[in-house]
This record gives structure tokens, C-alpha cells and sequence, in this order.
């Protein structure tokens, strides 16, 4: 299976390193969005949705599948209708009112032709992104939750 | 430098200019500019990540308002002049000042941005001229850290290296808020966490740095030493202090005991507005922790009881043995990316480079040998004292390099008043921040990635920066100015080449006597003092055989509470804590000025409690008017929870903020008391 962006919720600080990136490989349009809530915050990035809303209501195919699994977007056939933008349940879709087109998450494939990873994952400070195969983050997550919860039943209080 | 020939850009290896974290990037320069930046997974400290700061890094390169060329005050306007002009109004108006009234009556303010080679010519320049009066921004900051860590356990500096948290099992942070100012230190706190370390975090405020915490206990603004008192009662009542340790390893454990003999909890709990359940708690954790980490920073430092505050610290961690062991330390995290190193090379009142005081006989002597010149053997004025003194006329002149004092320092009116009525200002910088709009000359710095040298990071990691950029127009290195002023005042203080300044600095610096050029330069992660000799290999951890005392032993310091200067009255209510947000550095002359920084935190606020901002009838967003004794500003409202009940926060990065702190300064460090100041909120409309 190939790799996405997984998120490590309880690990973002809300320090926004990933927009401030997305926004530099980007032409200042970022597409991952950190939502703070009082006492967390939850970084949105675009899920390449496998049964992709945004890629099904495209009326001139603008939105795509790449090889790499990505839903990505070819802004010469983009009209601006913007129903994109209201199909993502995420809202992670934006309108680029200088060029009157969307702006949506790449996947940085340029940044993984050369063999690096997406530079919201790269730049983020915590770890809070991932970019890894299911069952490698899936691991992950199992053995941090073994050691906890062996540790709990295991310490002296 | 790295290249990539098919595309002719090269990645060049510098450090960030921001924090003190010191996390590596590379700076893509093509055709001696600037085009971009990339992420460096190499560095041990940050393995490629960034914080916000660290993206934007390349926004204040070649921002409009870069300083392109010298300038001269002439009739309220600036004019544009020559270097050569430049270099002879500054040193000829020093060199006056200096026959008038004697060396003292002469300011040296050196930046904890520069490089170490320059704050060591900088330091160096201000003793060949005579005075020891010269000093930086870490008197802000950590001049307690500094103060009190020498004498209690050797070094001023934090004792173990930031991933290495990632090993301890408990981790204490008190008055600190990493999460925003030093992300990269969450990245390894939340790896330990992840392994079971238990997190307990002490702050007035509910920071995402407390979100982290297991057990957050929230202190009233400056009640720390009352906290960390309890805590020690706690251990010592329940038996769980370091019997061994304390014995072969500290002094003055008796003393201590005897201190705290009538303190109990339940004070200790109505001082600091932490049950005691709490108190209990967070001390037995730390206590038994098999290896306990203290993290500190500004919420214990920035207070007239700062110095006290750390004697806390150091009390706790030496009574439970927390210290000298891997992920068992002190983390007292440095603020600038080159504070650590500014301090290391001497930029400061009272001592020479390498922390050997000016005042003592024989460093003086090694000092005078090395320079072959007698050097004044009185501690200088301090930053504060040095405002103080310009204020009442003792000081006549300052040469300010990378410091913006209008901002950074607190009374910022009094900081005006002081600094208008000098004979004669100089600034170097690389923007015409507000101090240097008072200045009568103004020199055009490089900027970070426009030059090379070795900073230091709060690791006590020396890491070299390359050269990236071609200099902006006629900008130069501080290096070059401090050398070309030098150079007129009758000094040689050598041709501006930091590899050659390193060298000597190796000959002078016994901590870093191993810290070659040809050793830094070619180090990813640089070489963490002490590097005694060229074929040490650093020293990760400190003290782990002994302390560098002269006894080789930690002391204890028994300390008591002492409340803050200004209390809260019925004119001025709220509690203010001035403080730092993660999209913003300081006094914010860079950070301001980066769009993608400064459109997420455009103006200055102030964080009002949900139940204070109801019975004001405050609204969110609204613009209020916040005044102290000293002083107005005006703020945007933010209601949150983040603050108890009569707190209020405001951060210091918005020119009005400094307007309203106080300048009271704990009597031993010189620090100002930034984290307590009584204010009140007026509705913008009133």
C-alpha cells in the first residue's frame, strides 16, 4: 500500500510549522490548516481520500489520481467553480483569489520524486505527521499504547 | 556546502537565527543569493524539523527595510554616508567621550545574535578601551542561570543534552513554555512520554506546553521558591532525598534542612495557590524518578527573586541526585541563538571570557598577558545599570551592536528618557529597529546567512554557520566593523577572519581549547564544551564525577519566599505577565517584519480570563487600554482559560508592551522582574 500522512493528534503543539512550509513550497497557499481548540490542537491535512468527494464532482477532471495515490490538482483545467471546495468534508480546499483558481494539497511529489517527504512532515517539530505506510504507523501506535499500558499496571504509586 | 551540480544550487549548512536550540538548516543559494531553505534530518538535535520561526527564516534577508548603507542623524534626518565617514564618527565621538570623561563614561551593548568571534572582539575592544562596561541581553534573561549555577555547581549552562530527555522517567519543567519558545524541546519531552515518563509542569498560565503535563500545577505569578520549599519538605519528611549523593557529592545539606524547618505544606500551598495533595504529589515523582529532569527558563528567571529561584532549582535537584546522569539534569533553556555563546566569550560586566571574573587577580593577569595590555580590574555596569546611567548622565556614549534595548528592556519611557540624553548613540544592526531610530549613527549589519562563525546553543553546542549569501549592498559583518573601529582607535584586533578569531579564542577559553576550526567546521552538531583539547571529543553530559566547584562538590543555597515588588491594588488590579509566543522572537524587529509570522500574530493582546473579562464586560477582539504605573498600551482582547482569575498575559514582542513592565531588578543577577507587574484594563471606548 502506498504511503499517506498519518496524524499523531496528541503530539501538535499548535506551533504551525507546517503551514508556515506548506505555505513556502507553496506560492504562500498552504493546505494543511492547525485547528486550536483550548486545550489541544488538531493539524488538517488533506487525506487523498481514497473515495475522493472533491475528484468526483470535478466537472473538467482538473482533480486527479497520480500514480502515487495523491489527488492532485492540474490548475489549467481549473474554472474556479470552487464545488470542490464545498465537497471536502474537511474543508481543506482553498480559493486563490489572485489567480482565480483552487489550491489543494500536491502530496509535495515534488519533494518525494527527489526522495524526501511532504515538508509539513518534514518541518513539523513534534512528530505530530507522519508520512509512512499504514502498517508501519499502525505498529507504531500499538507499541507505544503496549508500553504504556504494561508500564501503568507495572509502576509503584 | 553542498552542491547538486544539475541544478547549480548549492545547500549550505547554517544554524537558525532564531532560538537557542541551535537546530540546523540548509540555506539553498544559488549565484550568492539566497533562493530557499532545506530541511537538514542529519542534526542530532533537531533531525530536520522547524519550528514556524525557523520557515520563515529567509523572510528578513532581503526585506525592504534591511539597512543598505551607513547613515548619520543630521537635524532629525538621516543621511546617507560613507563607511570611512562612518568608522571616524564613531570612533572619534568614543575616543572623546572616552578623553572627557574616562573610559566608564562609555557603553558596549553586545547581541546574543552574533557570532562568538564577534561578541569576543566585542568584549575585547571594550577592555582595551578601558572599561569593563560592557554587557548584553542575557543580564534579561539568564543572568541568574549564570550567576548562581557557577557558584553552585560550576557552569552556568544547561548539563545535559536536549534528546536525551527523551531518557528520563520524570521531567519537571517550572517556568518554562518550550512548547512555544523552544519547540524542538517537545519533540524529545513527548518521546519520553511515550516511553512513560511522567510530566509535571509548574506555570501561572495553561500553556500547550501544560498540555503535556501529567499533573499541572498552576502557581501564582512569583511563589516558585514557595513551591519548590514544599516540594523539599515533602522529600525530606518522607525520607526521599539522596543520602549518599548529598554526602559524597554537596555542602551545606544541613544548613538547608534547618532553612525549611518550620515551612510546612499548608503555607507552601496558600503562597502558591497549589493544594498540597499536588505539592505531594509532584515531589514524590521527581524524587523517585530514576532519572528526573528539571527544565526552567523566564518564569523562574525574570523576577527580583530570579536568583533565588534558581538556588530553588538547584536545591531541588541536588537533594534528590537528579543531576550528572543520563536524562537526569538541569535544563535551563537559553533564549538566543547565540546567548549561551555571548556569555561564553565574556560579553559581560563582570567576566572575561570563559566566566573567569574581571575582578580576580589572576584571570586578570592571564588576560593582560594574552592582550598584551593592563586591563581595569572593576566589574562594569550592567544593562540595566548602564540605562540607569546614561539616565543620570554617567554614561555618555553607547555602542549598541544587535540589541534593541527600547524594546527589550522593561520602563521602556525611562529606557527613551536614558538614551536620548547620551552625547552619542551608535547602533549596528540590520533594520532601523526603534533603538536605532534614536541613534546619531547607524551601521548596516549582515544578516545571519550573510556570514560565517561558530554560535553556541543552549546544549552548550558550538556548531559553525556557513556563509550562504552575498552581504546586502553595503552591509558588512559585525566582525568587520568591530575591527575597522578598532583599527582607528588605535587597536588591531586582526582582519575580520572568524577562523583566525577562533583560534585564539582556543588559546584563551580552556572550555574551548578544542573547538579548531577545522574540528567545528567539519562537525554536523558541532562540539559541545567543555572541549578542553583538540582531541577531546566534548562533553555531553556535566558532572558526572564531579561538579566544577572549586571543591568539586554542588552546594546548597537555603532560600526564602520573598513576594513580588509590585503588588496588585484596587487602581491596578490584574497581575501582568509579560511573556513570548511561538510565532514571534523577542522583541520582534525580524519576526514583525515576516509575513507568514506576522499575519498569524499581527498585533499585541492580552489574555483575559473568561469570568474577569464577563464582569468588565470585556469582549473578544476587543481593543482595550492596558495601563500601568509606568505606563499605557493598547491590546486586542483575548478571553481565554489560559490565565487564572486576576492574571492577565501580555507578549512582549509589540513595541507598547514594555511600556508597562517594571524595572525593579533582583539585587543579586541585575534581572528585571518582567513576570510581575499590577495593571488595569480600560474599554477602548472610555
Amino acid at each position: 500500500m502506498s504511503k499517506a500522512i498519518y496524524l499523531d493528534f496528541g503530539r501538535c503543539i499548535y506551533c504551525r510549522a507546517c503551514e508556515v512550509a506548506c505555505e513556502r513550497e507553496h506560492d504562500g497557499l498552504k493546505s494543511i490548516f492547525v485547528v486550536l481548540r483550548e486545550r489541544f490542537a488538531v493539524p488538517l491535512d488533506c487525506r487523498h481520500c481514497e473515495k475522493s468527494p472533491c475528484l468526483a464532482i470535478c466537472y473538467t477532471q482538473a482533480l486527479t489520481r497520480s500514480p502515487e495515490g495523491a489527488v492532485v490538482l492540474d490548475v489549467t483545467k481549473c474554472t474556479g467553480c470552487k464545488l470542490c471546495v464545498f465537497a471536502c468534508p474537511f474543508g481543506l480546499i482553498s480559493f486563490d483569489s489572485v489567480n482565480k483558481v483552487v489550491a489543494k494539497c500536491d502530496l509535495c511529489l515534488r519533494r518525494i520524486e527527489e526522495g524526501k517527504e511532504p515538508a509539513c512532515v518534514s518541518t513539523c517539530p513534534t512528530r505530530a505527521l507522519y508520512y509512512d505506510e499504514y502498517e508501519t504507523f499502525m505498529e507504531r501506535l500499538m507499541k507505544r499504547s503496549a508500553l504504556i499500558l504494561g508500564r501503568s499496571l507495572l509502576v509503584r504509586r | 556546502m553542498i552542491e547538486t551540480p544539475a541544478t547549480k544550487k548549492s545547500l549550505v549548512l547554517t544554524i537558525c537565527p532564531y532560538c537557542g536550540a541551535g537546530c540546523g538548516l540548509y540555506v539553498v543559494a544559488e549565484d550568492g543569493k539566497a533562493v530557499g531553505i532545506e530541511y537538514m534530518p542529519e542534526h542530532p538535535l533537531n533531525e530536520g524539523a522547524l519550528c514556524p520561526k525557523g520557515n520563515a527564516a529567509l523572510e528578513v534577508l532581503y526585506h525592504a527595510d534591511r539597512l543598505r548603507y551607513p547613515m548619520k542623524k543630521t537635524k532629525g534626518n538621516w543621511e546617507r554616508i560613507s563607511w570611512d565617514e562612518a568608522i571616524d564618527l564613531v570612533a572619534s565621538n568614543l575616543a572623546q567621550v572616552c578623553s572627557d570623561y574616562g573610559p566608564d563614561a562609555l557603553g558596549f551593548l553586545s547581541s546574543a545574535k552574533c557570532t562568538n568571534e564577534e561578541n569576543y572582539l566585542f568584549q575585547k575592544l571594550a577592555r582595551l578601551i578601558g572599561t569593563n562596561n560592557v554587557d548584553h541581553c542575557a543580564r534579561l534573561c539568564h543572568s541568574p542561570t549564570v550567576a548562581i549555577l557557577s557558584k553552585t555547581l560550576g557552569s552556568g549552562a544547561m548539563t545535559n543534552l536536549i534528546p536525551e530527555l527523551a531518557n528520563s522517567t520524570c521531567i519537571f519543567v517550572t517556568g518554562s513554555n518550550f512548547a512555544e519558545n523552544h519547540p524542538l524541546v517537545s519533540r524529545w519531552v513527548l518521546d519520553a512520554k511515550e516511553r512513560g515518563a511522567g510530566v509535571i509542569v509548574a506555570d501561572a498560565r495553561f500553556t500547550p506546553t501544560a498540555w503535556l503535563a501529567d499533573l499541572f500545577l498552576q502557581i501564582k505569578p512569583g511563589t516558585d521558591v514557595a513551591l519548590i520549599n514544599g516540594m523539599i519538605r515533602v522529600i525530606l519528611d518522607e525520607g526521599l532525598f539522596k543520602r549518599d549523593f548529598i554526602a559524597r557529592r554537596t555542602t551545606g545539606f544541613d544548613e538547608l534542612a534547618r532553612s525549611l524547618e518550620g515551612y510546612t505544606l499548608e503555607e507552601a500551598a496558600a503562597i502558591t495557590g497549589v493544594p498540597v495533595a499536588s505539592i505531594i504529589k509532584a515531589a514524590r515523582a521527581y524524587a523517585r524518578a530514576e532519572a528526573g529532569a528539571m527544565v526552567y527558563c523566564m518564569g523562574i528567571t525574570q523576577h527580583i527573586t530570579g536568583s533565588d529561584n534558581v538556588a530553588a532549582c538547584v536545591n531541588l535537584a541536588l537533594v534528590c541526585g537528579q543531576i550528572g546522569r543520563p536524562g537526569a539534569g538541569l535544563f535551563p533553556l537559553r533564549g538566543q541563538n547565540n546567548v549561551q555563546g555571548a556569555c561564553d566569550m565574556g560579553a559581560l560586566a563582570e567576566f572575561y571570557p570563559g566566566y573567569q571574573r574581571v575582578d580576580n587577580e589572576a584571570a586578570r593577569g592571564k588576560f593582560e598577558e594574552a592582550w598584551g595590555v593592563s586591563l581595569s580590574p572593576e566589574p562594569g555596569l550592567t544593562v540595566m545599570e548602564m540605562v540607569n546611567a546614561a539616565a543620570e548622565g554617567r554614561i555618555k556614549a553607547i555602542y549598541i551592536m544587535g540589541e534593541n534595548p527600547l524594546l527589550s528592556d522593561p520602563n521602556a519611557h525611562h529606557t527613551r528618557e536614558a538614551l536620548s540624553k547620551l552625547d552619542f548613540l551608535v547602533v549596528q544592526d540590520i533594520f532601523l529597529t526603534e533603538t536605532a531610530q534614536l541613534a546619531n549613527v547607524v551601521l548596516p549589519a549582515v544578516a545571519w546567512a550573510e556570514k560565517e562563525g561558530t554560535v553556541t546553543s543552549t546544549e552548550r553546542r558550538v556548531q559553525w554557520t556557513e556563509q550562504a549569501a552575498i552581504p546586502l549592498e553595503e552591509a558588512k559583518t559585525d566582525l568587520w566593523i568591530i575591527c575597522q573601529v578598532a583599527k582607528r582607535l588605535g587597536f588591531d584586533l586582526g582582519d575580520a577572519d572568524a577562523a583566525v578569531v577562533l583560534t585564539e579564542i582556543n588559546r584563551v577559553v580552556s572550555i574551548h581549547a578544542g573547538i579548531t576550526p577545522e574540528r567545528v567546521r567539519n562537525a554536523v552538531g558541532g562540539l559541545i564544551w567543555p572541549c578542553p583539547s583538540p582531541e577531546h571529543p566534548g562533553t555531553p553530559i556535566l558532572y558526572t564525577q564531579e561538579f566544577g566547584t572549586p571543591d568539586g562538590r554542588g552546594k546548597f543555597t537555603p532560600v526564602t519566599y520573598r513576594p513580588p515588588v509590585e503588588q496588585t491594588r484596587a487602581d491596578f488590579p490584574f497581575v501582568l505577565i509579560t511573556g513570548r509566543v511561538v510565532m514571534h522572537y523577542n522583541a520582534g524587529s525580524m519576526t514583525r517584519r515576516s509575513l507568514s509570522l506576522a499575519k498569524r500574530v499581527p498585533e499585541a493582546f492580552i489574555e483575559v480570563n473568561p469570568r474577569d473579562a464577563e464582569r468588565l464586560s470585556l469582549a473578544q477582539d476587543e481593543k482595550v487600554r492596558v495601563a500601568t504605573e509606568r505606563g499605557e498600551a493598547s491590546a486586542r482582547v483575548e478571553v481565554t482559560e489560559r490565565v487564572a482569575e486576576g492574571v492577565v498575559f501580555m507578549p512582549f514582542h509589540f513595541p507598547e508592551v514594555n511600556v508597562l513592565t517594571i524595572d525593579a531588578l533582583d539585587p543579586k543577577a541585575k534581572i528585571p522582574e518582567y513576570k510581575v507587574a499590577a495593571c488595569r484594563i480600560e474599554r477602548g471606548d472610555d
